[in-house]
């Protein structure tokens, strides 16, 4: 027998195995389809969003004065600040010498030494001046931490004593008025904007949408690719396992692994092609919408899942292997691809390899073949 | 006649099968006898392979496990392995020597429930439907009960009789009755049995190795 007639027999004969498992593997996929996609659809409505502070470190010099009430007023109004926002930690020193050391140390940004009687002296205007020791730039700093307190403290009525406390406190160093005004400038250039803004300590990560598709269609496009991945559970042992005897006639008619690859290839593509039909046409009602061209750019996609698959069909000993192995590569594509998270929520080095990594361009023809080009 | 030479192969630095030449004229039966893991399997496997490398002699190979799809019909597995239509393997199956095999009784019957002398006969039908003019068969009785052993052992008789050459590779005592020359396969070399027996060698010997040829 030519081995051509083989090549081509073989192929047939596993499209006719298939049609055996049609059913099964259609009720599989839909059945994946619907559970990834409310997966997806639950995902995608509640992380689209995160935060990471940069904290700032200041330590503070409280002094046992007589007006203890207003002490316990101040430190009620720092736990607050501390409790309201995270971008403030906040450590009390028992002495100055204390602060200083922490100064130096590096330990905090700044060092805020609270004079006696500071705030009963607010609330009746006479606004004495915090020292505000810093590394650097002591007039700068003070200033910050004067802002800080103006924009957690209003609660208080001391934002305008916070801003007059900064003032004197720059004038007490003996600073004419263009070192004022660079010091001004400076911290506000460098610091100001992040203290007067809250937002500014806070590094917003959007992830409303993935690229040209919103979240949801996204988290469908990866439903529609772990579908298709999980569905050749079911197929490679059908595309893989040859007994013994049909493997002996394979080869004794001149065809070799790269030929039982190339066929399996074949066949694992048609397979997948097939199987997205049904999950393209749930998308297309679910959606209201269909895009006819999107078999085509599918079809990139599909031969390049069917090259996955065949690979590790080829290099796997036994089904159990080949199953697990195929799981972990699955799971490492979509969660790299932003398949589990969205990509501007992973760690930015997994972000830059994404870049390099097919799943994240798997996800998205997908997504594009579903919803448009 | 068919005529192969020097064949030898490898696994690593086993040497399985050492410059091994076996030639046949057409009727003739080549037993070849041998242990398990002797090499039996794989000199049939290097016959077939040579055979279709050289387009000399055409190959029937029926290995030991059948090559057989279960999802498949009958006559789809008989279509999986030659260039013919279905019409064509029907009127095939109605001739001889196909007839002879019944396959045409359980044509319908799914491949995954027909037992294990069916799975022979149709294995069977799957190489004769190419016309061989050699049938390499290997363990052609395993787990076959002695109706389905019988069956198949006419069917072969019949091969032969129509001028074709069966090389069989088995462990069975009835390749003896059945085959014209038996060959031992030890250590990657054929030794001829009948010599063997006029030293007196017993057929267990023979299978333990205990020859001192």
């Amino acid at each position: 027998m030519h081995k051509q007639f083989l090549f081509i027999n073989l192929i047939k004969a596993n499209l006719k195995r298939l049609r055996g498992y049609i059913i099964p593997i259609l009720v599989a996929v839909l059945i994946l389809l619907g559970v990834c996609s409310v997966s997806g659809i639950v995902i995608s409505g509640h992380i689209y969003k995160d935060k990471s502070f940069t904290t700032v470190k200041l330590a503070y010099y409280l002094p046992d004065d007589d007006d203890m009430k207003y002490n316990r007023l101040a430190l009620g109004m720092l736990e607050e600040m501390q409790s309201i926002e995270e971008a403030v930690t906040l450590m009390q020193v028992s002495t100055i010498d204390e602060g200083y050391k922490l100064i130096s140390d590096g330990e905090v940004l700044f060092f805020i030494i609270v004079p006696e009687r500071f705030f009963s002296g607010i609330m009746d205007s006479t606004n004495p001046p915090l020292d505000i020791v810093v590394k650097d730039t002591t007039s700068a700093s003070s200033h910050i931490a004067n802002e800080l307190f103006m924009s957690y403290a209003t609660y208080l009525g001391i934002a305008q004593a916070g801003i007059y406390s900064a003032l004197d406190t720059v004038r007490s160093h003996g600073l004419d008025s263009t070192e004022i005004s660079d010091i001004q400038n400076r911290v506000n250039l460098i610091y100001l904007d992040r203290a007067l803004n809250k937002d500014g300590y806070i590094e917003q990560k959007d992830a409303t949408n993935e690229g040209h598709l919103t979240l949801l269609q996204h988290y469908i496009a990866v439903a529609v690719m772990l579908s298709l991945f999980f569905m050749t559970f079911i197929i490679a042992p059908l595309i893989k396992d040859y007994n013994y005897g049909i493997k002996e006639l394979i080869y004794s008619n001149r065809l070799n692994d790269i030929h039982i690859f190339v066929c399996n290839f074949i066949n694992t593509s048609l397979s997948l092609f097939i199987a997205f039909i049904p999950c393209m046409l749930a998308v297309s009602i679910a959606f209201k919408s269909f895009y006819a061209l999107g078999f085509i750019v599918a079809i990139p996609v599909i031969l390049f899942m069917a090259l996955i698959i065949n690979v590790i069909n080829s290099l796997s000993k036994n089904t159990i292997v080949n199953h697990m192995t195929l799981l972990v590569v699955t799971l490492i594509l979509t969660y790299i691809g932003g398949g589990i998270l969205p990509n501007a929520m992973l760690p930015e080095i997994i972000q830059h390899i994404s870049t390099f990594m097919p799943g994240k361009y798997m996800i998205s023809a997908i997504g594009h073949a579903l919803f448009g080009i | 006649m068919f005529h192969i030479n020097n064949i030898s192969k490898s696994y690593g630095k086993k040497e399985v099968l050492h410059d091994i030449s076996i030639s046949a004229e057409g009727g003739e039966a080549i037993g070849i006898l041998g242990t398990n893991g002797s090499g039996k399997s794989t000199l049939l496997s290097c016959i077939a392979r040579a055979c279709a490398n050289s387009n000399d002699t055409k190959i029937g190979y029926v290995p030991q496990d059948n090559p057989l799809f279960d999802e498949l019909k009958p006559i789809d597995n008989i279509k999986m392995w030659c260039s013919l239509s279905k019409s064509e393997i029907i009127s095939a199956l109605n001739e001889p020597p196909l007839i002879d095999m019944g396959i045409n009784n359980f044509l319908d019957i799914p491949v995954k429930k027909m037992s294990g002398g069916m799975k022979k006969r149709l294995s069977l039908a799957t190489v004769l439907i190419n016309k061989p003019e050699v049938l390499l068969m290997d363990e052609p009785f395993a787990a076959l009960d002695l109706p389905a052993k019988q069956d198949i052992l006419s069917y072969m008789h019949s091969f032969c009789e129509n001028g074709g050459t069966i090389i069989i590779a088995s462990h069975d005592e009835d390749i003896f009755n059945f085959c014209n020359r038996v060959y031992l396969l030890n250590n990657g070399s054929l030794y001829d049995t009948a010599i063997l027996k006029s030293k007196g060698i017993s057929y267990i010997d023979m299978l333990r190795s205990n020859i001192n040829a």
